[in-house]
């Protein structure tokens, strides 16, 4: 009997678990009932700190404030140099200097009222005003007076570049000549904001102004925010009042905080997603191989490089050392056999930008191990005999620690010289370099515009992302005479001369440059790959599954 | 209480007295064959750890163009993705593992120990501000703590041990405060503060004897939480610095591509399972033997 | 009774005052500030976004409005996620790891009660190894291999529930199984050795001696005092718990507290670090305080005598 009731039972399970497997296993994907919707699920990196654009800088911020807002100047789907008209139908300028924007009578935002010029204004006003603290309005220096009063130097407005003459004409006026200005407005800083909107909800320049909330918040861009659920989604819907809703192919969007990348990659593996935000090292073999038809991947304008302390050491700033150091870097090696995802060797500072990009990156950098070692003997370390114990201090993270261990062992067996290792968390490793205490540490720097300036301009004596000490008159003079030249040919010139004497100098050692990759689901239409990762989000549309 | 109770109550603590439980205690953990048997492993484990590497690969030797590869006759575990001799990687991690399991489980065990029997025999006021104290330290989320040590202090092995062992000996003297409390109302303690015996001798005597049991249980419960916690620290990036690796480090590597090169995961996660199963196996061992009363 | 509970409340403020004062020096004293970031900003924009969170003002009158905002049950205001409070910030996120650590108690309870009794009753049996073997197991394989182990199987092999996120009234399973099973395991171990203690004590022979049935004596008798020492374990382990887990909430996507504990910290979110430091201690505090009255409730020597008069 006792066995029968056991058989009885073991029966009873299995039924209870084949029912539960037909049942579930049965549910239709997200991204089915999404797609037959027009919704694009899409995975976004981390919590965004903010939707307030003009005090935010981080990449999963600006992927949804660019679906919600819209500057003068709009995104090509595909093309990173095409500047597209946005809330500005047209712009001209003969000196490069003065800019004047005629904005579409028939913008509109999300509540009804007009996009003016004045709206620009206030907003350039809210962005600069010191108490704001805007992390990015340094992007804006570029406009005339723009730096004095965000610095507090001034404060009349009225000195700053920049005039609504009429509801529908906007002027800038620029430091100097700037052929690549409307590629630098796309740039999200320059988005107008409703001032009126957020004085409503509170100081015009409190941080903490809560006008960012869904229900609370005015846009002028293709869609409008929905709902905001901490760590979980954040649903932005198309727009009614936006002047181009007839082009926004996408019913909404979701865009999912995903932090780790194993984890959004089941969950696109899932059938949660449709975009992904990037994909895990070891994953992308597989999709490269067996899906192709869902791997995305292409070169990204950033570049990945150690930063040399030249105050850390004497033996630092001794310039054959770094040469040394660079040269004993097996670059292609790295590129090949630890990051793995794409990514380029890099043989200069700025990441080349497309076959027929208009500036030349000289072609410097190499691995040469024999010429690492007489450099380094012509230092006065011949093998490494003498050299101090070098630490590599690098921000927590998995790829970074594969990458200093594969540069420790490089400078280890080609020079002799011996790293030790140090990974601090975030915001130890921020405090450390900006106090400029290290020695080398690694760091990256990502594109805002297409323009080599953005990889340059750094590395001027005063500029406080520098962080090396490392100061040249020469460098220091081109980069203010390009700033200078009109002709972009002539300009591009004098920036590769400049790049030149940094790769020369090597104040930081570049490695490589970045590459995107990501697993696009075959619904997603009109996504295509871009250097900066700017996309417009109205040109995408979603094929429903059952037309396949 | 029925009188036997009374009477097995005496003969307990006479047998607490005398020093043969010791020696029997040993006969017996050498009878439990299984115990034993893991003692042996461990031992191998921790030789293998001590003496292996000299005849492997360096740990740190690199091979890029090798990458990750499978299980070979050169590498017997295979390589992880710099190339670098797994087998090697595993034994010289566990030593810092082990490093970090004994020596933290020592300091809780020792602070822990101490402060829940003082705890559960003073009683009363003492007992209630020192379970406060414990409480306040309960406060703290241990993930908190240990990132603001590793940021206000330089990180080594002895932040790891000062941190662990600081966090893990409070359980510890809760269970032990908790037996003490029940313990010190049984006979025989009674019976040992009637005759006017001193609180060290009751203590030591008595009452550690009794609640060996549990502690020997919680301390092979103890190095695998350190050992875990270590390897959490090592998820999140606070462990030890690289190119230094715990079994904690490894599995977490190992973790992250696991779909892909299934051994980077398995052969440390084995390593780490087979010693914490012996150690576990060696206290279960070890608590029967001191056990006097599960003789039956 | 009346005295028992004003006395521990005094305390516990006592306990929370301390945690709190610690906390808000040791996040200041950490390098790096909540606005540091990769590209360095000028010294005066800092300085402007340091006023308008008003950390320009004296350590001292920070700690004295700090005290002042959790006096009044304000934790203050996040200031890496602008516009929120950590009291939002908690309340949106303590639910959901109020749900995943109850489940995974649950779980962790209705599996490793009954084996650690099982392996106890039928010591050194093939029954005791496989049971303490399992539960070893548990032990062993950290949540951050277990949890994508489980996602796999049952989310992406077998598609019974959703691999990560935070959608479905189903979606707390996965999580909670994977915190579960690693407490099962612990519970087990415990519950096993209690019970062992407690089956060799006198008035057990006693029970048994008079001729009560196995289950009833187990059940009844020996089953109360064996998993005093689970109880010791369980106060914190609850808390532990339901305050989520970071890796868990990582490998699932789950919007739970545990994120909070770590981004804090590494984010050098003031006030977030110190609001959730407060709230978790508060929560050990309760909790450890139901543990004693668990304790007493359990063991009537204690209430008897010395443990709630303390």
């Amino acid at each position: 009997m006792p066995y029968l009731r056991r058989a009885v039972v073991l029966v009873l399970v299995a039924g209870a678990v084949l029912w539960f497997d037909r049942v579930r296993s049965a549910r239709p994907s997200r991204i089915e009932q999404a797609s037959d919707q027009g919704i694009l699920l899409v995975g976004n990196g981390t919590e965004p700190q903010t939707l307030d654009f003009q005090i935010a800088t981080g990449k999963p911020e600006h992927n949804i404030v660019s679906a919600l807002f819209e500057g003068l100047v709009a995104e090509h789907p595909s093309d990173d140099y095409a500047n597209l008209p946005g809330v500005a139908e047209s712009w001209e300028s003969e000196d490069f200097i003065t800019w004047t924007f005629r904005l579409r009578e028939e913008a509109r935002w999300s509540n009804g009222a007009p996009v003016t010029a004045r709206d620009f204004v206030s907003s350039y006003r809210r962005i600069l005003a010191p108490e704001l603290g805007g992390d990015y309005a340094q992007i804006l220096y570029l406009m005339d007076g723009a730096e004095a009063f965000h610095r507090g130097k001034t404060e009349d407005f009225s000195q700053v570049g920049v005039k609504a003459r009429g509801d529908h004409l906007l002027e800038i006026r620029l430091i100097g000549p700037a052929p690549y200005f409307p590629s630098l407005l796309k740039h999200y800083t320059w988005y107008p904001v409703h001032a009126a909107t957020i004085a409503a909800h509170g100081s015009l320049t409190d941080r903490a102004n809560r006008w960012t909330q869904p229900g609370k918040m005015v846009s002028n861009g293709p869609f409008v925010l929905k709902s905001w659920k901490f760590d979980h989604v954040i649903e932005v819907v198309k727009s009614h009042t936006y002047w181009d809703r007839e082009r926004v192919g996408l019913e909404a969007i979701r865009y999912f905080p995903i932090s780790s990348d194993t984890t959004e990659e089941r969950a696109f593996r899932d059938g949660q997603l449709h975009v992904t935000q990037t994909l895990p090292i070891d994953r992308i073999a597989h999709y490269r191989d067996e899906q192709p038809e869902v791997y995305r991947t292409g070169p990204q304008l950033a570049t990945y490089f150690y930063r040399i302390n030249l105050k850390a050491l004497p033996e630092l700033a001794d310039v054959r050392v770094r040469q040394a150091f660079s040269l004993a870097i097996d670059r292609q090696a790295i590129v090949e056999h630890v990051t793995k995802g794409g990514q380029t060797a890099a043989f200069g500072m700025v990441p080349p930008s497309g076959n027929d990009a208009p500036y030349r990156t000289p072609e410097m950098l190499r691995f040469d191990p024999e010429a690492a070692r007489a450099r380094l003997a012509d230092a006065g370390f011949p093998g490494g005999q003498g050299f101090p114990k070098l630490t590599v201090l690098f921000n927590t993270s998995e790829g970074h620690r594969l990458i200093a261990q594969a540069i420790q062992e490089m400078w280890k067996q080609q020079l002799g010289v011996e790293v030790e290792l140090l990974n601090q968390d975030w915001k130890v490793y921020l405090d450390r370099t900006s106090k400029g205490d290290y020695q080398v540490c690694r760091a990256a720097w990502i594109g805002d515009y297409m323009d080599p300036s953005t990889f340059l301009n750094m590395w001027m004596t005063d500029d406080g992302n520098n962080q090396t000490g490392w100061s040249s008159p020469a460098y220091d003079g081109l980069l203010r005479k390009a700033a200078r030249t009109a002709d972009p040919t002539a300009r591009f010139h004098i920036l590769e001369e400049a790049e030149r004497i940094l790769l020369e100098e090597l104040p930081a050692i570049p490695i490589y440059w970045y590459a995107s990759n990501r697993a696009v689901s075959r619904q997603v239409e009109n996504w295509h790959h871009k250097l900066l990762d700017n996309r417009p989000w109205k040109d995408l549309r979603l094929k429903p599954i059952n037309k396949e | 209480m029925t009188r036997g109770g009374d009477i097995d109550g005496g003969f307990g603590s006479a047998r607490m007295r005398s020093t043969s439980p010791w020696r029997n205690a040993w006969r017996r953990m050498a009878a439990n064959r299984l115990a034993c048997g893991c003692l042996w492993l461990l031992l191998l484990v921790v030789t293998g750890c001590l003496f292996g590497p000299a005849f492997l690969p360096g740990p740190d030797d690199q091979n890029l163009a090798l990458g990750a590869s499978p299980p070979s006759t050169g590498h017997w575990l295979g390589t992880d993705s710099l190339g670098r001799d797994l087998l090697a990687r595993c034994l010289v991690g566990g030593r810092l593992s082990l490093l970090v399991g004994l020596v933290a489980t020592l300091v809780a065990l020792v602070i822990g120990v101490t402060y829940g029997m003082l705890a559960g025999y003073l009683g009363g006021r003492t007992d209630a501000v020192m379970m406060r104290v414990v409480d306040a330290l309960y406060g703290f989320p241990f993930l908190i703590f240990v990132i603001l040590m590793t940021t206000l202090f330089e990180r080594s092995l002895l932040l790891l041990f000062v941190a662990i062992g600081a966090i893990e000996w409070l359980t510890m003297a809760r269970i032990v405060r908790g037996q003490v409390l029940t313990l010190r109302e049984m006979e025989f303690v009674v019976a040992a503060e009637a005759l006017g015996q001193a609180t060290p001798r009751i203590l030591l005597g008595h009452l550690l004897p009794n609640v060996l049991g549990p502690v020997i249980v919680y301390t092979t419960l103890t190095v695998p939480a350190v050992m875990l916690l270590e390897a959490v620290l090592s998820f999140l990036g606070l462990g030890v610095q690289p190119p230094d690796a715990s079994w904690g480090v490894l599995i977490s590597e190992g973790a992250q591509s696991m779909e892909s090169f299934p051994w980077l995961l398995f052969f440390p996660a084995g390593f780490f399972s087979l010693t914490l199963f012996s150690l576990n196996l060696i206290g279960d061992g070890l608590r029967d033997a001191f056990d006097v009363r599960s003789e039956k | 009774m009346l005295v028992f509970f004003v006395r521990r409340l005094i305390q516990a403020a006592v306990v929370l005052l301390v945690v709190f004062t610690i906390t808000f020096a040791m996040v200041r004293l950490a390098p790096g500030g909540p606005f540091a970031g990769e590209r360095v900003v000028a010294a005066e924009i800092l300085a402007a976004q340091e006023k308008a969170y008003g950390l320009d003002a004296s350590i001292l009158s920070q700690y004295g409005r700090a005290l002042g905002l959790l006096l009044r049950g304000d934790l203050g205001p996040s200031y890496v996620y602008e516009g929120r409070s950590v009291n939002d910030l908690i309340g949106d996120a303590f639910p959901i790891s109020l749900i995943i650590g109850f489940a995974g108690f649950a779980i962790a309870l209705l599996i490793g009660l009954p084996l650690g009794v099982l392996a106890a009753v039928r010591k050194n049996t093939a029954l005791d190894h496989l049971a303490s073997g399992g539960a070893m197991l548990g032990i062993c394989l950290p949540s951050f291999v277990l949890g994508p182990i489980l996602a796999l199987i049952f989310g992406i092999r077998l598609n019974w529930f959703n691999a990560s996120g935070w959608y479905d009234a189903s979606d707390w399973f996965l999580p909670a199984l994977t915190l579960g099973l690693f407490y099962a395991a612990y519970i087990a171990r415990l519950a096993r050795a209690g019970m062992l203690e407690v089956l060799s004590l006198d008035y057990i022979r006693t029970a048994r001696a008079k001729g009560l049935a196995e289950s009833v004596v187990v059940g009844k008798h020996a089953l109360r005092r064996a998993i005093l020492p689970v109880a010791s374990f369980l106060g914190p382990a609850f808390a532990g718990l339901i305050s989520g887990s970071i890796v868990i909430e990582r490998v699932f996507q789950i919007p739970g507290l545990g994120y909070h504990f770590v981004g804090a910290a590494m984010n050098r979110d003031y006030y977030l670090a110190q609001g959730t430091v407060v709230f978790y201690a508060l929560l050990i505090v309760l909790l450890n305080l139901v543990v004693d009255l668990v304790h007493a409730a359990l063991d009537p020597r204690i209430r008897e005598k010395g443990g709630l008069q303390s």
